[in-house]
């Protein structure tokens, strides 16, 4: 018999219900990604103020086809891969994975961005039956297998065609660290590229040297680089020494340049981080800002005009290619991520979160170290709770422009770092910033162009002075005595 | 122009001392020393500022000066750490290049014990005049008199810096003025 209070029962089931679905599926507006005013008031200008820098219109960026993301499968090293395991992938179909209308609630948003961060945008056709991995070329190498036997800047793909493709260039591809047990992290500093299967690729010819000397033209040529600077390489023999010189931790990503790598970053904590990239390249005030600069480094800023030069260009790197013409010298696909992929990635990011410091240091020694960190002045620039001022220090050599102090946050005193990644590369700005402490005790490169492997490196007052490998700037903790800087490190590893 | 070129001859000959004393002896050595000091996220910075980047100015008799006027050139700075020590010279800070002098005059000077004073000054930091009140004494050995005060500024006062989570805005400042005789 229905009576008032099974109504009122129901109705209660009903409004508790309609609460939980309230709270757990917040509404979610996807930002437009592609709006190019946005991305000039972002963008911080090249420090040569009569360099134009023009973004691809909105109509062409909507224009390319958007990435359909399949699932993936692991690249074994051949001495771990399972028996018929490559040919037991070609039997599979394809499986689609990202499907916003699936997308409900924020954590279906982070798993759904974990799908992304993982999706490769560069491809190529296996052809053989066994991995061409093997896990002998990583002795020696600072690249890492995981435990599994795994090389995990590929991934494996069935596209829609059926056909098998080897995968790579997703952002795990960089921003994603194998231990030294072989566990692997996402979002800390990546040491998964093998720079010495890539450098005798090169030296032997499989890579041809024209698609090389095309390649680096296209990543890392700048038109208002002065002409002694050296973007294009000469030789085979050249591309793959600049390539063995990078140790871990270490990128040669496109707008930079291959004599200057640049140190991967870590992505925990980024949310709170105000400049993105190490020239400070984009400021981050907000979600859609890191869309924008996923968007830029996963293929678009190949279609921006430097001064005229578009380095995924046609008519000598003047003119956008037609959609279809579009291509990356390593193999990138023309297409985009779809807003919607960008926003679960950018939802990824900010979830990741680092593993548990296995660091351990007695109380009396981390005091000491902290009251170091603060005497030597390292606190001004690294101010907790970021341990970073967020702000943005001139490279020597560059003076800031009348209207920069008020734009963005300035800390106007020079470390004397390495200039040139700033000043003569496609994103350069004038600028480094100041990077985060936290998370240090997994880095493996230091400085923006990664050329110190350890902080008792950074502290040594010889990598100024010595005849090989001399790294100049940033000189504090120089004149510690051991036991000041022993304390030091131990402070900073607990960060 | 007429003015920095005095200032300059003043510091070029190392001229620190041109007074009038009246029954005193003449000095043979006079020595200025500035220091500061600033928390700094818990722990006191100190700079100093050397002899030579000072130049003051007293008249009066001997022990009793009725005006004491200084100048002291910022860029002398010196914090141990040659970073830091550029950093205050830019125009976030000091701006040296725009504002190369600190000046200090005495607007009057009270005698209010024996050694004891009381003076109010004009200090103009980056072109920022603010009036303050300087307490200061002065001790005597038979060949020295020395002067000695300790007052504070806020530094924003005098837009050096910006307001900071962990710099104070509160800077100590330590003056002694040596003079043997």
């Amino acid at each position: 018999m229905y009576t008032v209070k099974s109504a009122v029962n129901a109705l209660g089931v009903i409004v508790t219900l309609v609460l939980l679905y309230a709270f757990t599926t917040t509404r979610h507006e996807v930002p437009r990604v592609w709006n190019v005013q946005e991305l000039i008031k972002s963008h911080l200008p090249p420090p040569d103020t009569t360099v134009d820098i023009t973004f691809a219109p909105a109509e062409y960026y909507y224009a390319l086809p958007e990435h359909v993301i399949y699932k993936t499968y692991p690249v074994y090293a051949r001495e771990f891969e399972p028996k018929g395991y490559i040919d037991s992938l070609r039997k599979l179909k394809p499986e689609q994975v990202f499907d916003p209308s699936q997308i409900k609630t924020k954590q279906d948003w982070i798993r759904a961005g974990q799908i992304v961060f993982n999706w490769p945008v560069a491809y190529t056709l296996v052809t053989d039956s066994v991995s061409a991995v093997r896990a002998k070329d990583f002795e020696g190498s600072s690249a890492r297998l995981t435990a599994q036997g795994v090389y995990a800047f590929n991934q494996y793909i069935l596209n829609n065609d059926g056909k098998l493709l080897r995968g790579s260039l997703s952002c795990a591809s960089c921003h994603t660290q194998i231990t030294k047990n072989g566990n692997l992290i996402e979002g800390a500093q990546g040491n998964l590229f093998n720079n010495a299967r890539f450098a005798d690729a090169v030296r032997s010819g499989k890579v041809p040297f024209a698609a090389i000397a095309d390649g680096t033209r296209r990543l890392y040529f700048t038109p208002w680089a002065p002409a002694n600077h050296k973007m294009i390489a000469d030789s085979p023999e050249e591309f793959a020494s600049a390539l063995m010189a990078a140790g871990a931790g270490v990128a040669h990503r496109q707008g930079g340049s291959y004599i200057y790598p640049l140190k991967v970053p870590s992505l925990f904590g980024i949310k709170d981080i105000r400049y993105l990239d190490h020239t400070g390249l984009m400021k981050h005030n907000s979600m859609a800002d890191l869309m924008r600069y996923a968007a830029l480094n996963q293929g678009m800023d190949m279609l921006t005009s430097y001064n005229g030069f578009i380095p995924g260009g046609k008519n000598e790197n003047t003119t956008l290619p037609a959609v279809a013409e579009w291509s990356h010298p390593f193999g990138y696909a023309a297409k985009r991520y779809s807003d919607e992929q960008l926003y679960a990635l950018a939802h990824y990011i900010y979830s990741l979160t680092p593993p548990e410091n296995p660091n351990r240091a007695s109380r009396e020694l981390l005091t000491r170290g902290e009251f170091v960190f603060k005497k030597e002045g390292c606190i001004t620039c690294h101010t907790p709770p970021l341990y970073t001022n967020n702000k943005l220090t001139p490279a020597s050599g560059f003076e800031p422009r009348p209207g920069d102090v008020a734009q963005y946050d300035i800390f106007n005193v020079s470390v004397g770092t390495d200039s040139v990644s700033t000043l003569y590369t496609r994103r350069g700005t004038g600028y480094y910033k100041v990077p985060s402490l936290r998370n240090v005790w997994m880095q493996q490169a230091f400085l923006h162009n990664g050329n110190i492997a350890t902080l008792e490196d950074l502290f040594n007052p010889a990598r100024i002075t010595r005849t090989s490998n001399r790294i100049k700037g940033h000189p504090f903790g120089l004149t510690l005595t051991d036991a000041d800087k022993r304390a030091l490190i131990t402070f900073l590893k607990s960060l | 122009m007429i003015v920095n070129q005095f200032l300059l001859s003043v510091l070029a000959a190392y001229i620190l001392i041109a007074r009038i004393f009246t029954d005193s002896p003449d000095p043979k050595d006079v020595r200025c020393y500035v220091d500061l000091a600033i928390n700094n996220a818990g722990i006191d910075v100190h700079g100093s500022f050397d002899t030579s980047d000072i130049a003051i100015v007293l008249t009066g008799s001997y022990g009793r000066p009725d005006s004491i006027h200084g100048v002291l050139y910022p860029r002398g700075i010196y914090t141990g750490i040659s970073i830091r020590d550029q950093h205050l010279m830019r125009p976030d800070y000091f701006d040296v290049e725009k504002f190369p002098v600190i000046r200090v005059h005495s607007r009057k000077i009270d005698c209010i014990s024996n050694n004891r004073f009381v003076g109010v000054f004009d200090l103009t930091i980056k072109g920022i005049t603010s009036t303050i009140t300087i307490p200061f004494h002065c001790t005597r050995t038979t060949q020295a008199l020395t002067y000695h005060a300790r007052f504070a500024i806020n530094r924003l006062d005098f837009s050096l810096g910006e307001p900071s989570a962990i710099l104070d805005n509160t800077v100590q400042i330590a003056v002694k003025i040596h003079i043997d005789v």
